[in-house]
């Protein structure tokens, strides 16, 4: 092929990758992610529109075994670690009491190392090798929409202790949180930025990969523009990025009083560090995803980059309530470290988990998923924890501030102050 | 032609009968190790890599074209068969009664595939004519390049997705086992067959030595081309039944780690043997499966995944493999008809001498 | 999102010199460690023709020794760092390095001297799942993160870290040092000549052995300074798979400036780094960055495939 032929070949490889950026991005129409919300009658729709196809092998009769699956060795892996142990705190404590339905519980933990075609993977070997009898997982919303199918597929019920992007509990009925969603999280940080910071402008930079990340962008971005406002800038950025000073220029041109990383904290740490090494100096505001005793290691330590930023997360280990302390002193006892925001949930699910089984009275996933979904004030360390009518917990939010090693409570934003103030019924975009 | 469409309907049937065979098997649990999970890593998972080793053959094998993009064709096809059925043909079904529905799935199915792999193909061939020029390395390096430009295409992409996956695919393949036979036999006949026509020995001549086919009139431009769109059509097809089983897929499953996985196969099984594809690239899919089976092993201080090992194994086996048996495990040559009718023949034979009463000494 | 809006002021912002400025800094930043591992391949490439596929991984092991050596404290450099600690910490991840690149050489490259070049790539390639994997076993798929931090300077418009601006130096100083040793040393006259006709050379009484074993050292010794200076200046996290982007880029960076050009490594590095820069501050071709390197590959091997600095190369029938 001539030399001119090769050159308008390559122009027309160049124009298709620019035309896509162009199109892609204003054709709106995103597959999964956060997209204009969540009205009702479509989400409930969604949610009881799928039965199970095939039923999974019967669980073993002699015991309970419930199977886990979270990030234990990976890029995340210390969401999945506090998960573990959160949820075999819970295991303990309830063999000590002698089990249920009078036979001790175990639970088999795999890993998915935050990839969802490996999620896939062992939750179908969870169902079908392990025949588990329900199961707990993940954390990362991404990695839950990969799973979450196949358990509804299969009709086993799935609790997910830490996902909060919307679209996760509408797969299916037998999907559970025992967490808040993205769009009441969105919510908490912009008016947190609004009325606590009493900033203007913030710019949001997030992480492209993740269900969860763009959606509580987008929700925050909304949410932050209702309460008067402006975004200056949103980039993005993927997980295996170490370099984000492009990107982080670009907004440092922009003039934020404020910039919002709705992303894991793997990369957040490197993103402070390198946003204070281009002066940026402004607070930087985060979600769930910062919630990791690694947060401050990745930032360059204690007192450096990410000193006195905040994030928003489902209980602080500094609550004095009698009930936090005294999980917070039995975790400290067993792991050795304070329990962060996922181990809390972690346990809360597992538990959530156990008073079903026990209403259900039998080792029936049927009865199971029921009693799951009519669990009422379930009295969990991350709140009380009530499962609404598309498979979520309402539940407050807290506001904690990094210092030094530790998260300290700042605020605590409640499901009722975001009622009263946004509307959430736009016709939801389907594909 | 007409013992060609008797074979074709023959074997869909046979495809067919063992689907409901698997399928009851599977279901009812035959066997104690035989569940969904054990059924797809082992069956159908090393199915869907024999359809990529051997269509990767036809292109690094048979035509010594070497293309370490093969994943970017599955994306293609995976990518591009999911759009239309996600975004066009979902309207189609709605105003269908119930009884037809299964019908017109399968047929709006078959469709997905075809544009999946046409869309494939015409990669192949966008893909071939440029690289035309480029020789060994650098052949090599511009078809990585191309595999990962198309999967960082569809990883920034929001209509595809974008690094969060493409979610909500119908899953029409269902059960899985009768459409990825049939793709899967497809191949390796459409390969087989072309092997032993004139057009085999076109693509071997340019494997050998281009310069002399080209000088003894074998248009090579149209060869290498032509391995290209049809390993390509082939992988693209591949990737539309991976995306109609699965019902997501991501940017991840179509890494650099795939086309190298496929090229390990197609190496070990000998370039140019399609036996070899299908031994290689079922035996590699099935050994990595089973080491995922083992427990989880605790080793300096932490626990490894056994998933941590199958890579470790897939790398020294390659090695291996070039530093001691560089053609691969059947080189050049096939295990076809006639291996197995020369076997059954000895089998007569052997068992023959036996029973036959011995009238007269046996012939020198 | 008001995408038309935010694209016109960002755009507005890109024009203006102070962020210019800055990317370029940063472009630059980031092309030097791909130029420190092209050159590695390049090197390679000139004298053997092979593309090692490893270097990547060998990349990653320099980070991953840095990492080792502040977690366990070596030299103090954890408890109390100074110049000395770092630099020891430095050399001791490129001598690992320089080890790691004679031994793989020695043991997967040597007996496939003479094998057809397609065999050697694929041997290369199953060297760098090799030592991923590895790594995954000995260390763990966590990120690992060295906990040292570094002051912020402001030159103008510009801001950058006192370890951004050692790192930058110490490559251009490696640089400088690898290309004296190529035009002024005797081993540097006897890689050209092996890299140049290695039958020629070996007629000539050059020991080629040593000079190839020589030439991977080298390589994989920068490639393991530029892994240690990521980890230690940037504060990248550390994965077994940290190496295989960087490589890619690095490997495109040596196709750029033509394959087997020293210098054409260095150039190519430095444009690529900067082009990325440029194109990842950008709000909506943000997420296009790492299709940049692709991208410029294919078209550097359609329009130009001995790079900008090489050579056309004639081929003999």
């Amino acid at each position: 092929m001539s030399k001119h032929a090769s050159i308008l070949w390559v122009i027309s490889l160049m124009s298709v990758v620019v035309l896509s950026a162009c199109t892609g991005k204003r054709s709106g129409s995103t597959v999964s992610g956060g997209s204009a919300v969540l009205d009702p009658a479509a989400r409930r729709a969604e949610r009881y529109a799928s039965r199970p196809i095939e039923p999974a092998p019967p669980p073993d009769p002699n015991r309970i075994v419930i199977g886990v699956y979270a990030d234990l060795t990976g890029d995340n892996s210390t969401f999945g670690e506090e998960t573990r142990n959160g949820v075999t705190l819970a295991v303990e404590e309830i063999n000590k009491r002698g089990g249920l339905l009078g036979k001790q519980v175990e639970a088999r933990f795999e890993d998915t190392r935050s990839d969802p075609q490996q999620a896939r993977n062992v939750v179908t070997k969870l169902i079908q090798q392990e025949r588990v009898v329900a199961i707990i997982g993940e954390v990362a919303s991404t990695i839950s929409l990969a799973g979450g199918p196949i358990c509804q597929r299969y009709g086993v019920p799935m609790i997910s202790p830490s996902s909060t992007n919307p679209a996760v509990t509408d797969k299916g009925d037998y999907i559970f949180r025992v967490c808040f969603i993205d769009p009441f999280q969105g919510y908490v940080m912009a008016k947190f930025a609004a009325e606590h910071l009493k900033v203007k402008r913030v710019a949001i930079l997030y992480d492209n990969s993740s269900d969860y990340s763009k959606g509580l962008a987008q929700f925050f971005g909304e949410a932050f523009k209702k309460l008067g406002g402006t975004i200056t800038n949103v980039l993005t950025y993927k997980p295996q990025d170490t370099d984000f000073r492009s990107q982080l220029t670009t907004i440092r041109a922009g003039n934020p009083e404020a910039i919002f990383i709705p992303g894991y904290y793997k990369s957040v740490g490197l993103i402070a560090r390198q946003a204070r090494e281009l002066g940026i100096k402004v607070p930087l505001l985060g979600g769930d995803g910062w919630s990791s005793p690694k947060l401050v290691e990745g930032a360059g330590g204690p007192g450096k980059a990410i000193e006195g930023c905040y994030f928003s997360d489902h209980y602080a280990p500094d609550d004095p309530a009698p009930q936090i302390q005294e999980f917070v002193r039995k975790y400290r006892q067993r792991f050795g470290k304070t329990p962060g925001g996922l181990a809390a949930l972690g346990y809360d699910a597992a538990r959530v988990l156990f008073a079903a089984i026990q209403k259900a009275g039998k080792l029936d996933r049927a009865a199971i998923r029921d009693a799951i979904a009519s669990t009422k004030n379930f009295p969990g360390v991350t709140g009380s924890i009530t499962i609404n009518e598309f498979g979520d917990a309402d539940k407050s939010a807290v506001v904690l501030q990094v210092r030094g090693d530790r998260f300290v409570f700042v605020t605590r934003i409640t499901p009722e102050t975001a009622m009263a103030t946004t509307q959430v019924s736009r016709g939801r975009t389907r594909r | 032609m007409r013992r060609q469409l008797l074979y074709t309907l023959l074997a869909i049937g046979i495809c067919w009968v063992l689907d409901a065979l698997l399928q009851s098997a599977v279901r009812g649990q035959w066997v104690v190790w035989l569940n969904d999970y054990t059924y797809r890593a082992f069956v159908l998972v090393p199915m869907l890599f024999v359809t990529l080793a051997v269509s990767l053959n036809l292109i690094n094998g048979i035509t010594g074209q070497f293309s370490l993009g093969h994943a970017g064709f599955y994306a293609v096809g995976a990518y591009l068969s999911a759009g239309f059925t996600v975004y066009f043909s979902t309207g189609w079904l709605q105003g269908i009664a119930e009884s037809w529905q299964s019908a017109v799935q399968a047929g709006l199915l078959v469709l997905a595939t075809l544009i999946g792999g046409g869309a494939a193909a015409l990669m192949g061939l966008l893909v071939g004519i440029p690289t035309l020029r480029l020789r060994g390395d650098y052949l090599a390096i511009a078809t990585l390049g191309f595999g990962e430009i198309v999967r960082v295409l569809f990883e920034n992409l929001e209509l595809f997705g974008a690094q969060r996956g493409f979610t909500g695919i119908p899953q029409w393949v269902g059960f899985g086992f009768f459409w990825y036979a049939l793709l899967m036999v497809s191949c390796v006949a459409v390969c087989r067959n072309l092997l032993q026509s004139t057009h085999g020995l076109a693509f071997l001549a340019v494997r050998e030595d281009e310069i002399a086919a080209e000088a003894m009139g074998v248009p090579t431009t149209y060869y290498k081309v032509a391995a290209f769109t049809l390993g390509a059509m082939f992988a693209g097809a591949a990737g539309a039944l991976l995306a109609h089983r699965e019902g997501s897929i991501y940017p991840v499953d179509f890494r650099m780690d795939i086309s190298i996985i496929v090229v390990t196969m197609v190496v070990l099984g000998g370039q140019g043997s399609i036996t070899g594809a299908i031994v290689a690239g079922a035996g590699l899919k099935m050994l990595e499966e089973a080491l995922r089976l083992l427990p989880v092993v605790h080793l300096l201080g932490r626990e490894l995944q056994p998933s941590d090992f199958r890579m470790l194994v897939f790398a020294l086996v390659l090695i291996l493999t070039m530093i001691f048996r560089p053609q691969g495990i059947f080189g050049h040559r096939e295990l076809g008809w006639a291996t197995f009718a020369r076997l059954c023949q000895r089998i007569i034979k052997s068992s023959g001498k036996r029973d036959a009463p011995r009238t007269e000494p046996p012939a020198g | 999102m008001i995408e038309a809006v935010q694209v016109q002021y960002a755009l507005g912002q890109m024009m203006d010199l102070s962020t210019l400025a800055q990317q370029l800094v940063n472009g630059i930043q980031s092309g030097a460690i791909y130029a420190l591992i092209a050159v590695g391949y390049t090197m390679v490439y000139g004298i053997l023709r092979m593309i090692n596929f490893a270097h990547g991984e060998v990349y990653m092991t320099g980070a991953m020794v840095a990492w080792l050596g502040t977690s366990q404290n070596w030299f103090g450099v954890a408890s109390n760092p100074s110049v000395v600690s770092v630099a020891l910490l430095i050399g001791c991840a490129m001598v690992t390095c320089m080890a790691l690149g004679v031994l793989i050489e020695r043991l997967a490259y040597r007996p496939l001297r003479h094998a057809p070049r397609l065999i050697v790539l694929i041997t290369a390639i199953g060297v760098s799942f090799l030592l991923q994997n590895l790594a995954l076993i000995l260390f763990g798929a966590d990120p690992k993160t060295v906990p040292l931090t570094w002051r912020t300077l402001q030159l103008g418009a510009v801001s950058l870290s006192v370890g951004q601006l050692v790192l930058l130096v110490a490559s251009l100083v490696f640089m400088a040092g690898l290309q004296l040793l190529v035009k002024r040393t005797q081993f540097g006259r006897a890689m050209r000549a092996v890299s140049e006709d290695l039958q020629a050379a070996a007629l000539m009484g050059i020991p080629y052995d040593k000079v190839i074993v020589g030439t991977f050292a080298l390589g994989a010794t920068l490639a393991g300074a530029g892994g240690a200076m990521t980890a230690i200046f940037v504060g990248a996290p550390v994965t077994p798979y940290f190496g295989f982007m960087p490589g890619v880029k690095a490997f495109v960076s040596a196709v750029l400036g033509g394959i087997g050009n020293i210098p054409g490594a260095v150039l190519g590095g430095l444009l690529l780094g900067v082009i990325e820069a440029l194109v990842g501050g950008h709000p909506t071709l943000s997420t296009f960055r790492d299709a940049v390197a692709f991208l410029l590959l294919i078209t550097v091997l359609l329009l130009r495939p001995t790079g900008l600095l090489g050579r056309p190369l004639q081929e003999k029938v």
